[in-house]
């Protein structure tokens, strides 16, 4: 309780509030240009909290996402294009609605729901996590391995489309993590004879290509056309929100446990939850025919379910270093910068600054009610801001980012390597989530498994005989096998029925 | 659309390869430039965003921050 006391008196500094609230403003701006991102303002957040100490450099990151993803309903409502890929998913319903003139409504519905989620969310990490930290004292290198692994496995399943393309990326992400020498053997790989490449990439510069360079480069290709807003004048938007709440209990409930799981897993975020949790409103809907024409119920819950997401995917981070989604990815990379090395020691070792990066979610959160609702209100003049100044702006900002980092230009290179591999991979159908999870991990990854088989005297059979590790090492191979089975079995059903015709 | 795609790619390794002899403020505002012209920015636009932005991120990252931005051709103001 003490470190609980300790951890508001953190929060209530006045530098710290200082920081939410402009990195809140900043989240609510990026979050409503479409082919601005969430992952991309945390990316181009990483330079500046460089300089922070570890509270504010994370308070940051956690309320700028949580800002970003409902600010993205806005365009989705008022243009038809999503401001975050987060909001993609209930685009066309949202509209929709604004075309019935219930644009109140909708915007309503996305703020209130967001925070409920996100609220729900919250509460989860906060008890999950410590639990889960202490269960996760007692592992070693057999089970981090295969935790690593199952991680690595989720990326290319969970990533939409097809797994191969996941497995592709995700490969091409381990292959990036084993250049330098930082590994076991300190044996220089894949450097070329670059003293630069010798210490490996830096992430932030590979983060900043893949999540801010790609976008603008994206922006580039694209026919640029103005974005006129549909709507002129907003009214109310709290009138009827609690009647949606009371309609839609179970579908809040749903979406904020789907989300908050989803989150959870790594390599899927706020986007891939909100897919997932509107396509479940449909199904257990008692009117699935009203989807698609305006109805509130899947906004309600995949709204609920996206902002969710943000805190799951913190479960993970923080317990194993195993992020949940790609903003996590980049948030590992600054919790190791700061000294707050993740992993179950954290609640142990830093625990008034865990508890207080608790505090700044439960904030950013209730601090969306008012912020959110003065986007709202705002929102047909920052919709107006042209992208054609802006996108030249952030990539200059960008530039500067990935210098600040080792003040070198090679990183500045890296950055667009980065940007022109990420949008590449973009336009073909390659989702970039596991690459981004096999550089964070890959190192994680070989480290335990050379730690692993050295205890073990080389004996493969130690991977499974502790009983977490088997079990994990079981679900992972489950995962890989099935789809190999189920090819299987249809093509071997399929040649029953060709002999019998 | 591909001449803007290129004018980022051109524009970006532009910065690497003269940043470090034309320093920040020069390499910047060309930067800047080239790509306001290429996204078709009105010319009166360009010539004050171009000017006041580099202006902007120096005193953020230079002042703020204590990054050593490079000077190039401006060393003799350098503060």
């Amino acid at each position: 309780v003490t470190d609980f006391v300790a951890a508001i008196w953190l929060v209530l500094d006045p530098y710290v509030l200082g920081v939410v609230l402009a990195s809140a403003c900043f989240g609510l701006f990026v979050g409503s240009i479409p082919g601005l991102s969430a992952t991309m303002a945390v990316a181009l957040l990483v330079p500046v909290t460089f300089f922070m100490p570890p509270l504010p450099a994370v308070a940051t990151m956690v309320t700028a996402t949580a800002m970003a993803i409902f600010a993205g309903d806005v365009p989705g409502a008022l243009l038809r294009i999503p401001g975050t890929p987060a909001s993609a998913a209930y685009c066309d319903e949202a509209h929709a609605m604004t075309r019935k003139g219930q644009v109140e409504m909708v915007l309503g519905a996305g703020l209130v729901f967001s925070v409920i989620g996100g609220l729900f969310g919250t509460i989860v990490l906060m008890t999950a996590a410590p639990l889960l930290a202490d269960a996760a004292l007692a592992f070693s290198s057999f089970e981090y391995f295969w935790l690593v692994l199952l991680g690595l496995t989720c990326a290319v399943f969970i990533s939409p489309g097809r797994p191969v393309k996941g497995l592709v990326s995700l490969c091409l992400g381990l292959l990036f993590s084993t250049i330098g020498f930082e590994n076991p053997a300190a044996y220089p790989r894949f450097t070329f004879g670059s003293t630069a490449l010798m210490s490996g990439l830096q992430l932030i510069p590979v983060m900043i290509g893949m999540f801010a360079v790609s976008e603008v480069l994206r922006f580039a290709a694209s026919a640029d056309k103005p974005l006129e807003p549909v709507v002129q004048q907003i009214g109310r938007v709290f009138k009827g929100q609690g009647a949606l709440l009371r309609r839609y209990p179970m579908a809040t409930l749903r979406g904020s446990v789907l989300g908050t799981l989803v989150g959870a897993l790594p390599g899927a975020g706020a986007d891939i939850a909100a897919w997932m949790s509107y396509g479940l409103s449909k199904r257990f809907s008692k009117t699935p025919e009203k989807f698609g024409t305006g109805h509130p119920e899947g906004i309600v819950e995949a709204g609920a379910a996206n902002n969710a997401a943000l805190a799951g995917a913190w479960i993970p981070a923080l317990v194993f270093g195993i992020p949940g989604d790609s903003i996590t990815a980049i948030v590992i990379g600054v919790l190791y910068l700061k000294g707050l090395n993740p992993g179950p020691t954290i609640f142990i070792e830093n625990t008034v600054t865990i508890y207080a990066v608790f505090l700044v979610f439960l904030l950013a959160n209730l601090l969306l009610i008012p912020l959110g609702w003065g986007l709202i209100k705002i929102a047909k003049n920052v919709l107006h801001v042209p992208r054609n100044v802006l996108m030249p702006v952030i990539l200059l900002f960008a530039v500067v980012g990935a210098f600040a980092i080792n003040n070198s230009v090679f990183d500045v290179g890296v950055m667009l390597a980065f940007g022109l591999l990420g949008y590449v991979m973009e336009a073909n159908g390659f989702p970039i989530a596991p690459t981004i999870l096999g550089l964070v991990l890959g190192g994680m990854l070989e480290q335990h498994f050379v730690t692993s088989m050295i205890k073990s005297d080389g004996q493969m059979m130690a991977f499974v005989e502790r009983p977490v590790a088997g079990v994990l090492g079981a679900v992972t191979t489950f995962i890989w096998l099935t789809p190999l089975a189920m090819r299987l079995m249809t093509r071997l059903r399929g040649g029953v029925r060709g002999g019998a015709a | 659309m591909l001449m803007n795609l290129a004018a980022v790619v051109f524009g970006l390794v532009l910065y690497a390869v003269v940043v470090g002899a034309l320093g920040f403020f020069v390499t910047s505002t060309l930067f800047l430039a080239l790509l306001f012209t290429a996204f078709g920015v009105p010319v009166r636009w360009m010539a004050v965003l171009a000017v006041i932005v580099p202006i902007v991120l120096h005193y953020m990252f230079y002042t703020g921050l204590r990054v050593p931005l490079p000077w190039g051709v401006l060393e003799g103001m350098a503060w």
